[in-house]
């Protein structure tokens, strides 16, 4: 069953953890600006929200690639970029609409985020949960109980004053 | 014989005990040689969950996890016996500053 | 002799057996610690330069608060007036700054304060810190006087000094704001004073995002005299450590093990504000400044009922346990209001202290000192003073040019901060601190004041408590609670595990003498390395028994750095650091006289609350006591002079060496 990395910007505390442990785990040092994931932030507002590659179903990436260098992995089924193809054209980092391709100015490549391989290190350092590494069906299911469930309180509120 | 006299004893709850029952403070009538440990399987019963892991039932010692306190001072020792008017905070062991 | 070997030769292990067990040539090449920059910026000519920081001083101070004090010592000179020019900011991040566990982005700033006269010093958390040094900078030291308004705009390995003549008179939110905008970048962070700063107020803080702030000792202050109004910082460099895989390994073990505890769960619900209900139901809280110690009707203040404002829970840098609240107000004569908040100490500031009883309250208070810049605990301290002074005739309506400073006058509350923070009417006089105003006013108001060196103390009400009263009268920045509060002393745990932790036997009851010194000096060893690796306190020992502390740190900092410390020299450079903030206070002219406790802790009984903490007092002789033992296990004489013989053991025997 295909599992989906899940974001529920809700949770999001805004501590960062997952662009320092995504940056460490992949390049060796911290550095969010070379993480596959980056918090955007509303600060007056308390609002922050993870963006990561959406591994598209129909991924514009793989489109608009002139090698064919990113391509859909078995196991995981994300979206990888093939070092040995990729020529750094960065068509990829400009037509990505989440800006999911990130351009490495150390290396001068790009990167994105590959789902480490299918164990996710961002969603097992996020604490607050709200990077999941959910089965795709079970993501709406959560999302209908969790609304279901307003309509339970306000039931039980209703019948409390019937 | 002598009678059972029963006393009350007051219960503030805070943190998570206050989430399990809803008020910050209830009133416990227990028989007067009731131990603090009576009073804990009370409410144990009564309300279940965190509750039911403040003693360790084995040592009968109050939980590192837990603070209990009566009146002020910290309980470890669940054979503490309680008197009329006592006051049992329940409580994490929240610190610093 | 190679680079290589010239730098390995310099890598002199620190005092005690030579062992160094992590340590290879390979590490010390890959870890990007060793090329961390410090910087010199001389805010009268213009000049930057910038250095390394050499290992020795990695080695004997770490970083963060470490090093700081070590440049306070060796590079602000004695008696040096602290608004003027000579007078030395220094912003410096933890050693481990970065690491994404226990908070790690914590800051230190550090200067001879202008409310005190001693050593200035406060932390802050949120995201400069690792912005700073992913911009390759660890320290700034920031001399001389701007001639007009300026900002330091630093990104990349490199510095300006940029015109901040449109920032002036903005607050600290729209201080950042305009910053971003400014350089077009939303990822910029920055340190900002607010008004409070600019208009010298001593107790003026130092803010970045939100809410974070470099609270105590007036640091606002020091940046507001250079003329100083923000610290911008964006950096997309790396930060590297000796060995990642071992250390992000690490580090999820960190994080696993204090978000499985109860205390870690419980402060990322409620925040700090969960101590209140702990120490307010016992009676350890002052209210009515020191009339009282619990708030009888302060339930409103218990963290439950902030829920109805609450939008959310936000984490600084690197932390599971996210304890800050983030509130709306949208109703009422303040409204709207978006902020984060508040703290333990806003409870006390602008709830008990002031006797005032609404959640709402400080909710708006927080919320005003932070815009303008203020610390927090110092207002709420110094009007809770004014209040008794007030209810006393020792000062009167005339005094505060119409103020009803009537214990919980919430609207004179707010009108008071907003004087202070521009020192107008009565808010003019409270702007200078304790010791000015007490000069001022005369009259015996000394009497009221709860501070010691100067300092306001929380709102704690430590007659019960002897640890925690020793702690505030021995601090280097006086009256404070995070320079050694062994909190766990509240938790009655078993006297063999605390004989374990301690190395000697402590009692476990609250309200004895015994073992308590010990206990105090432990916890200052501890939260000194605490500050100096910049992680937060509230993951370590501060909170909970099981919690991080010694082994873990020698951990966290042989795998960041390859540097290799037994337990035994990590204490030590605890030590060191506390011994040099001594070193300067008593160069300052400060004295055993000075680690004291106002008289009332002495001579009025705590009237209220259970038996076991009602009509107690601190018992003078027994406190003398206390502080000779605690002297003594610093190695310092009765005077609380450090002995030549502890210089020597701890190598700050030639201070100032000017090492960096």
């Amino acid at each position: 069953m295909q599992k989906i990395l899940f974001i529920d910007p809700e949770k999001c505390s805004g501590c960062r953890i997952c662009e320092s442990v995504c940056s460490l785990h992949h390049e060796k040092v911290c550095n969010p600006g070379r993480a596959r994931i980056h918090i955007v932030k509303w600060e007056t507002a308390g609002l922050y929200v993870p963006m990561v590659c959406q591994q598209c179903e129909t991924p514009l990436c793989e489109t608009v690639c002139p090698m064919h260098a990113i391509k859909r992995d078995d196991k995981t089924d994300a979206m990888l970029i093939d070092y040995d193809l990729c020529v750094g054209c960065k068509l990829c980092v400009m037509f990505c609409p989440f800006g999911g391709v990130n351009l490495d100015s150390r290396t001068g490549k790009v990167a994105k985020c590959d789902l480490c391989g299918g164990e996710p290190l961002c969603v097992k350092f996020c604490d607050p949960q709200s990077l999941q590494y959910l089965n795709a069906t079970a993501i709406n299911l959560r999302k209908r109980r969790a609304a279901a469930e307003k309509f339970s309180d306000l039931m039980k509120k209703l019948l409390a004053i019937a | 014989m002598k009678e059972s006299m029963s006393i009350r004893v007051r219960v503030v709850l805070l943190a998570n005990f206050r989430e399990i029952v809803g008020k910050r403070e209830i009133v416990e009538e227990i028989d007067s040689d009731s131990t603090l440990g009576h009073v804990l399987e009370k409410l144990a019963e009564k309300y279940g969950r965190d509750f039911q892991k403040i003693v360790d039932s084995k040592t009968g010692v109050i939980s590192s996890e837990f603070l209990v306190s009566i009146n002020g001072r910290i309980a470890r020792d669940a054979s503490i016996k309680l008197n009329n008017d006592d006051i049992l905070m329940l409580t994490i062991p929240a610190g610093g500053g | 002799m190679s680079l290589l070997q010239d730098q390995i030769s310099h890598f002199v292990a620190p005092s005690g057996p030579a062992q160094n067990p992590w340590f290879s040539e390979q590490q010390l090449m890959r870890t990007m610690v060793w090329k961390r920059r410090i910087a010199y910026i001389d805010l009268t000519t213009g000049k930057i330069v910038t250095n390394s920081i050499p290992k020795r001083v990695r080695q004997l101070y770490l970083g963060g608060r470490g090093i700081d004090m070590y440049l306070l010592y060796n590079h602000v000179k004695p008696k040096v007036d602290p608004l003027s020019p000579e007078n030395i900011l220094f912003v410096g991040t933890g050693l481990l700054c970065g690491i994404p566990a226990l908070g790690s982005g914590r800051c230190d700033i550090a200067a001879k304060s202008p409310l005190i006269g001693a050593v200035g010093d406060s932390n802050i958390g949120g995201f400069f810190g690792p912005e700073l040094r992913l911009a390759g900078f660890d320290h700034l030291v920031i001399s001389g006087k701007a001639e007009k308004p300026a900002y330091l705009w630093i990104s990349d390995g490199s510095i300006e000094i940029r015109d901040a003549d449109h920032l002036w008179g903005k607050d600290t939110f729209e201080t950042q704001e305009m910053i971003r905008d400014d350089n077009k970048d939303e990822e910029v962070k920055c340190l900002a004073i607010g008004v409070a700063g600019e208009n010298l107020v001593r107790f003026a803080n130092v803010r970045s995002g939100m809410k974070n702030s470099a609270g105590r000792t007036g640091m606002g202050c020091v940046m507001g005299s250079k003329n100083l109004k923000a610290i911008a910082v964006r950096g997309t460099m790396d930060i590297e450590f000796s060995h990642p895989d071992e250390l992000l390994d690490y580090c999820k073990e960190m994080n696993d093990m204090i978000m499985s505890t109860r205390w870690a769960r419980a402060q990322s619900k409620w925040g700090t504000l969960i101590i209140y209900s702990n120490t307010n139901t016992t009676g350890l809280i002052r209210t009515r400044n020191f009339q009282l110690n619990r708030h009888e009707e302060g339930e409103d203040l218990e963290p439950e009922n902030i829920d109805r404002y609450t939008i959310g829970m936000s984490g600084c840098y690197g932390c599971a346990v996210h304890c800050r609240h983030r509130y709306v107000l949208r109703e009422g004569p303040h409204a709207p209001i978006f902020a984060e908040g508040p703290e333990y100490t806003s409870l006390g500031a602008f709830g008990t202290m002031v006797d005032c009883k609404k959640m709402e309250t400080v909710l708006v208070a927080n919320h005003l000192v932070n815009k303008y810049g203020l610390d927090t605990l110092e207002t709420g301290g110094l009007i809770a003073w004014a209040m008794e002074l007030y209810e006393k005739g020792i000062i009167n309506e005339k005094d505060t040019a119409g103020l009803k400073l009537e214990w919980g006058n919430e609207e004179a509350i707010f009108d008071l901060i907003t004087q202070i923070a521009h020192r107008e009417g009565f808010g003019n006089l409270l702007a200078d601190g304790f010791k000015n105003a007490i000069a001022k006013i005369g009259k015996g108001s000394d009497y009221y004041a709860i501070q010691v060196k100067g300092l306001s103390n929380l709102h704690s009400d430590e007659r019960p408590t002897p640890s925690f009263a020793l702690g505030i009268a021995t601090s280097t920045r006086g009256a404070d609670h995070l320079r050694s509060r062994p909190a766990i002393d509240l938790y009655g745990l078993p006297e063999d595990l605390l004989e374990e932790i301690y190395g000697a036997p402590v009692s476990s009851d609250y309200t004895s003498y015994q073992g308590k010194s010990r206990m105090v000096w432990w916890q200052e060893l501890l939260y000194a390395v605490t500050d100096a690796i910049g992680v937060c306190k509230f993951q370590t020992v501060f909170c909970a028994v099981h919690a991080p502390n010694w082994e873990e740190f020698r951990r966290l900092i042989q795998l960041a750095t390859g540097m290799g410390f037994l337990k035994a020299q990590l204490m030590e450079v605890g030590e060191r650091i506390c011994t040099i903030e001594r070193m300067f206070n008593l160069r300052e002219g400060f004295s055993r006289k000075d680690d004291a406790l106002p008289e009332r802790y002495f001579k009025e009984p705590t009237p209220i609350g259970f038996s076991v903490v009602r009509g107690k007092t601190i018992d003078r002789d027994r406190f003398e006591k206390m502080l000779d033992e605690y002297y003594a296990l610093h190695g310092w004489n009765e005077n609380g002079f450090p002995k030549k013989e502890t210089l020597e053991r701890l190598g700050i025997d030639r201070e100032p060496s000017l090492m960096v």
